[in-house]
């Protein structure tokens, strides 16, 4: 794990640029602040542990390669994270289709197990988390990936407006549009909150 | 507003695997070339070209500088590994795969990925089938880490994969693949009787031939290998006829 950086600067921005330097100490406490939260998105957009732990390595291997020739809008890089993890989520979706779920019983790491998937209550999180993803994968494609960043990511509509580059009232109408159709398709799915969505 | 969704919550990360994650991360980190800052580019621009990068356009190639990126994908089966065949194409309806006629199907090439994991690919007249080995052995319907991924099965694969989907302006198609960061990666494919030779390139131009036989290609390659991965690939097609065609990979 990269050690922590006695002097530390404090916002993403400046980390960035001197990762952008070359710094690796620096992109090193960019993954620290941030691996845990790609991971939980990825495992979001997949309904995988084992996908997201690859998804979270080649998203912060992207961003090591992009470091030079991106410039953080937000404050924060998590953004900027999350939509490359989203990326590269539909990158293996197109190319596996179904054969991902082969992959994710496969062996990924021979020295990290996946603990958490030997809980039983996670069973039923994931039948909910896939259900979930079902219907957003029929949302058009606008509100999709509105959902997946502000629903799915916990991001604001102000981060996410940055990232997609438009206006924050549209991601708003695009959220609440996306709402009306997900209450339709998950009607019958027990995964609403107390049906109240 | 994820909570009208009833989402499971976030998991804390472990940190056994934040720390592998980031010793795998770390070696390459080191090896890249420092870059001079260039002109800065719009978030949005730099996330739509990751998303395009399947587009490529080919500069003059070379070969890959690394070794990684060259490992040969395929050997040819033996007795033992028909056997196994058979059994994996036997086992088909456990593992949730319905074939017409397994007993038409041929074993073509057997490939390694890694040390514990193999793949024996076959094929007959219409389709082509890859059985996923762990150890060695055909683990069976009942333990974890094996399968059967077949061309034109919707539940395993886009449906539209198999022979009689080739064509002479679509002569190859790649219908599975199993990737890992920075280790070996095998994509699976088939082609027509037409297709003389199958070479993927990755966003750097390095090429990586693939084992062609039967109809069935393997490329071997290791995703991540190269400091300009950016983890789209493109097929080049040598037909028997000499003429060339680039395809983007899926």
């Amino acid at each position: 794990m990269p050690a922590e950086r006695p002097d530390s600067p404090g916002g993403d921005q400046e980390l960035w640029a001197l990762a952008a330097g070359g710094d690796v100490a620096a992109f090193g406490e960019l993954f620290n602040r941030h691996v845990a939260g790609v991971w939980n998105y990825a495992y979001r957009l997949t309904g995988s542990w084992a996908t997201a732990e690859d998804l979270a390595s080649l998203t912060f291997l992207t961003a090591w390669r992009r470091v030079g020739e991106v410039t953080l809008v937000n404050d924060s890089a998590r953004p900027w994270l999350y939509t490359v993890t989203a990326n590269l989520a539909r990158r293996e979706q197109r190319r596996l289709g179904r054969f991902a779920a082969v992959l994710t019983r496969l062996p990924r790491n021979p020295v990290v197990r996946d603990h958490a998937e030997d809980v039983a209550g996670q069973v039923d999180a994931d039948r909910r988390l896939k259900a979930v993803l079902d219907a957003v994968a029929k949302l058009p494609r606008a509100e999709r990936r509105a959902v997946e960043l502000c629903l799915l990511g916990g991001l604001s509509n102000g981060e996410a407006a940055a990232v997609l580059g438009i206006a924050e009232p549209s991601v708003r109408a695009r959220i609440s549009r996306a709402r009306t159709r997900l209450r339709e398709l998950l009607r019958d799915t027990g995964v609403l909150a107390g049906g109240d969505f | 507003m994820a909570d009208d969704l009833n989402l499971p919550p976030d998991r804390p990360m472990p940190d056994l695997l934040k720390e592998a994650m980031w010793n795998r991360l770390a070696p390459g980190l080191r090896a890249r070339r420092r870059r001079r800052l260039g002109l800065p580019l719009a978030v949005a621009s730099g996330v739509g070209a990751l998303a395009l990068g399947a587009t490529l356009v080919f500069s003059p190639v070379h070969d890959a500088g690394t070794d990684l990126t060259r490992v040969p994908a395929g050997a040819k089966p033996d007795a033992g590994d028909a056997q196994l065949f058979k059994a994996c194409l036997d086992s088909a309806p456990d593992l949730g795969v319905s074939l017409a006629d397994p007993d038409s199907l041929r074993l073509t090439l057997k490939v390694d990925q890694g040390a514990e994991r193999s793949y024996l690919v076959g094929r007959n007249a219409t389709l082509a089938a890859v059985c996923v080995l762990r150890d060695g052995q055909n683990a069976g319907p009942y333990r974890p880490y094996s399968g059967l991924m077949v061309t034109d099965d919707r539940d395993w694969t886009h449906g539209r994969e198999g022979y009689a989907y080739l064509s002479a302006t679509r002569p190859i198609c790649g219908f599975a693949s199993a990737t890992n960061a920075y280790r070996p990666s095998v994509v699976f494919g088939v082609a027509t009787p037409d297709v003389a030779k199958v070479e993927m390139y990755g966003p750097d131009d390095s090429m990586t031939p693939a084992v062609l036989k039967d109809g069935i290609f393997v490329v071997k390659f290791v995703e991540g290998g190269s400091p300009r991965d950016d983890y789209s690939r493109k097929f080049r097609v040598t037909m028997r006829d000499g003429s060339v065609h680039d395809f983007p990979g899926r």
